[in-house]
């Protein structure tokens, strides 16, 4: 659609002659059954779970009451849900850091020419590659007090005498899963930093060069600027999925220890599935949805305000 | 060109329509879909699906038979009942059958367990509370649960000691064998799973402690459950003898530290006992299967359950149902299964332990009484919806976790856990 402005009936009929009109009949009729598809399995479950959050309903329970904002009484009331909600804040904030930094930093170094270059590529995107559950399985063996590598790599270099319980201390138990997190993740980071630093003109390197900037100049003041587009596109989708993400704390502590490592997914998770109140588990869902509908719109509106500034 | 194409295309798709029905005189294939629960041997799992397709073959049905992980489980079920998708026969854990009986989506299964219930003895009925609810039974015993107390016998006499009689006892010998072996010894889960809620109970019952009264009614703050409390505390931050990895432990932890001989005392259905035997003779043969230690007063206290075989209501072939689990049933698939299991499985038929598959166990002698003398959630009051509920619920390994990860008295987090079963028991 021209300047990608909305195409209304009205909008058709002023604008657009009658050839027009009908190619964008067709292309929104090839558009109809995804529309079908995205209304049934995005927009039926999703209202669903809003009218669940205001209902007292088990699981597998065919009877439902309507209990108004009870559930949301209750979790504001709760200091698990209010630690739960903390949680995935500061989990997502020093996980996505992390990842930008150590993605910046590997993109860097895969952009500059040496030998074996294509090998060390494929190694750094491999933790990417993992399936995240089985990636999940394995920190949790790293860090396991029973014979984890962790602990062992740390006696035998004789930094530690005895073994740390790493998944029962709450602090550690957080630092383990922001590790296996960050692990997994920077790859995407690398990946699309790096397809953002070949599309920078080597001119503008050589023209500081000629100035008689520095390396850290030249990282300031070319790539970072040249970068942001893909760097706030990376971050805010890293952010979505890290704020989504359920399968290194499940795995790793349960939530535990003491459900002081409980995110909103797992709680979600624990309420809804492990003791089978889903009006509560939808409403712990329910409280996330302000932060996706901001980044949501956000990301949108960065992603088409590109496209629209390229045209 | 387009019109002919149109009407060959609906020809080809009227032909094949009534193709489908023509000159096929052979009565149809019902079906039939079981869950089972996985046996945690590939073995067993396959003698399921053998003795399940033979009877299907007998009698022209479509067996689909399924082994559902204890870890999906719960996910597996309420995505069917959620979704009205269920199986026609179903295996739950006991607690699972007690919910989803109140939730009014399983069939009464009385008739059918009156006519099972005349044959080997009968069955071991210290299970059935938590498989009835408003005087019905919804599930049918698969196999029982009991729990042993498992002992390192050679770390005991190690350190000069006789097999612990009282929890006392197992606290003291814990800290000598911390002291000489350098290990945690105290198996004993903190984290917010089954093992803890269902192990935990077993030392609370030994105190005289108990979380509802005769009556039913809340009863869990109590001196002899903050003596409970206490114990498990001194055990954990001042001993040490309980693992500081118990806080995150999941269910099979505990099998774990022991396999690995990490613990030398863990409390534990016979998944270890079996594995032991299989996988390591050393183990093997320095384990001592003992009952749950005794509470001050002496008190011996046991907790059963079992794996329960369900017919839910939105299943269109109950009839069918009945009659695949009569064959199941019989004397001589049944105990094929059970004997295939090893001692994962304990029978839910009395005659079936005087089989010398069971007498010839020297360990498991006591296995019997055991299972007769066992008691089931709620105990000493009735095995209520709440009990389950309670349960699930989590709020007992909270109360724990409070205590020993967030420092919470112990008076508090029993009084807190008193409160959170109040509330639970009101809804």
């Amino acid at each position: 659609m021209p300047g990608g402005r909305p195409v209304t009936g009205v909008y058709l009929m002023l604008n657009y002659s009658l050839q027009q009109r009908q190619t964008i009949k067709t292309a929104y009729l090839f558009l109809f059954p995804t529309i079908l598809v995205m209304l049934g399995v995005i927009l039926y479950p999703f209202l669903t779970a809003v009218w669940m959050s205001f209902t007292s309903q088990n699981l597998g329970s065919r009877q439902a009451a309507f209990v108004g904002f009870a559930n949301y009484k209750t979790l504001i009331a709760s200091g698990e849900f209010r630690r739960a909600f903390g949680n995935s804040f500061s989990y997502t904030v020093i996980s996505v850091l992390i990842k930008f930094i150590a993605g910046i930093v590997t993109a860097l170094v895969l952009n500059a020419e040496f030998r074996f270059k294509g090998t060390v590529r494929v190694l750094v995107i491999l933790p990417w590659a993992v399936s995240p559950y089985i990636a999940a399985l394995t920190w949790r063996w790293v860090f396991s007090d029973y014979n984890g590598f962790a602990n062992i790599l740390l006696m035998k270099m004789k930094l530690i005498q005895d073994p740390v319980s790493w998944l029962s201390d709450p602090a550690l138990a957080m630092f383990c899963i922001i590790v296996a997190t960050v692990w997994q993740g920077y790859p995407f980071y690398t990946l699309m930093l790096l397809a953002g630093l070949m599309t920078i003109p080597q001119e503008l390197y050589e023209a500081v060069d000629v100035d008689g900037g520095n390396a850290v100049q030249k990282f300031l003041y070319i790539t970072l600027p040249s970068l942001y587009n893909v760097i706030v596109t990376t971050t805010l989708l890293s952010f979505i999925w890290t704020f989504n993400q359920f399968q290194y704390v499940y795995t790793m502590t349960g939530g535990g220890p003491g459900s002081l490592t409980h995110i909103i997914s797992t709680l979600t998770f624990k309420y809804g599935i492990e003791m089978r109140n889903i009006s509560l588990a939808s409403a712990v869902s329910m409280t996330a949805l302000p932060v996706f509908i901001v980044l949501s719109i956000y990301l949108t509106g960065s992603m088409l305000g590109k496209k629209a500034g390229s045209k | 060109m387009k019109r002919i194409l149109i009407s060959g295309m609906l020809l080809l798709g009227m032909v094949s329509l009534f193709a489908n029905g023509a000159g096929d005189n052979t009565p149809k294939k019902q079906k039939l879909v079981f869950w089972g629960k996985q046996a945690q041997d590939r073995a067993t799992d396959e003698l399921m699906g053998v003795i399940l397709k033979k009877w299907g073959e007998e009698n022209n049905v479509d067996v689909e038979y399924t082994a559902i992980t204890s870890e999906v489980q719960k996910q597996k079920y309420a995505a069917a009942f959620e979704t009205k998708t269920v199986p026609d026969i179903i295996t739950f854990d006991s607690d699972f059958c007690k919910y989803y009986a109140t939730q009014k989506v399983l069939r009464p299964v009385d008739d059918l367990f009156r006519e099972l219930n005349r044959q080997n003895g009968g069955f071991f009925s210290g299970v059935l509370p938590v498989l009835t609810e408003d005087g019905k039974l919804y599930g049918i015993p698969f196999q029982n649960d009991i729990y042993f107390f498992y002992v390192r016998k050679d770390l005991v006499e190690g350190v000069g000691e006789k097999l612990p009689e009282t929890w006392d006892d197992v606290a003291r010998i814990s800290r000598k064998i911390k002291a000489k072996y350098h290990i945690d010894p105290f198996g004993h889960p903190l984290s917010e799973i089954n093992d803890t809620e269902y192990t935990t109970r077993t030392i609370l019952w030994s105190y005289g402690a108990h979380i509802y009264d005769r009556n039913g009614n809340v009863d869990f703050n109590t001196p002899q459950t903050l003596q409970v409390f206490r114990l498990l505390r001194t055990m954990y931050e001042d001993d040490q003898t309980i693992p500081k990895g118990a806080v995150t432990w999941n269910d099979s932890s505990n099998n774990e530290a022991y396999q690995m001989k990490k613990a030398a005392f863990i409390i534990n259905p016979g998944s270890v006992f079996r594995w032991a035997k299989e996988n390591d003779k050393e183990l093997y043969n320095n384990t001592a299967v003992c009952r749950i230690p005794a509470g001050p007063g002496g008190l011996r206290a046991n907790l059963t359950s079992c794996w329960a075989v369900c017919i839910p209501v939105d299943s269109p072939n109950a009839a069918l149902a009945k009659q695949c689990l009569e064959y199941l049933y019989r004397i001589e698939n049944y105990n094929r299964i059970i004997e295939s299991a090893g001692t994962r499985y304990l029978p839910v038929f009395r005659n079936l332990l005087n089989t010398p598959f069971w007498t010839g166990e020297s360990k498991l002698s006591e296995l019997g009484s055991m299972l007769e003398d066992a008691k089931v959630i709620g105990y000493p009051g009735p095995s209520t919806a709440a009990a389950s509920n309670a349960l699930v619920s989590r709020v007992l390994s909270k109360a724990l976790a409070d205590m020993v990860v967030q420092h919470m008295d112990p008076e508090n987090a029993v009084k807190n856990a008193d409160t959170a079963f109040r509330t639970l028991q009101k809804k």
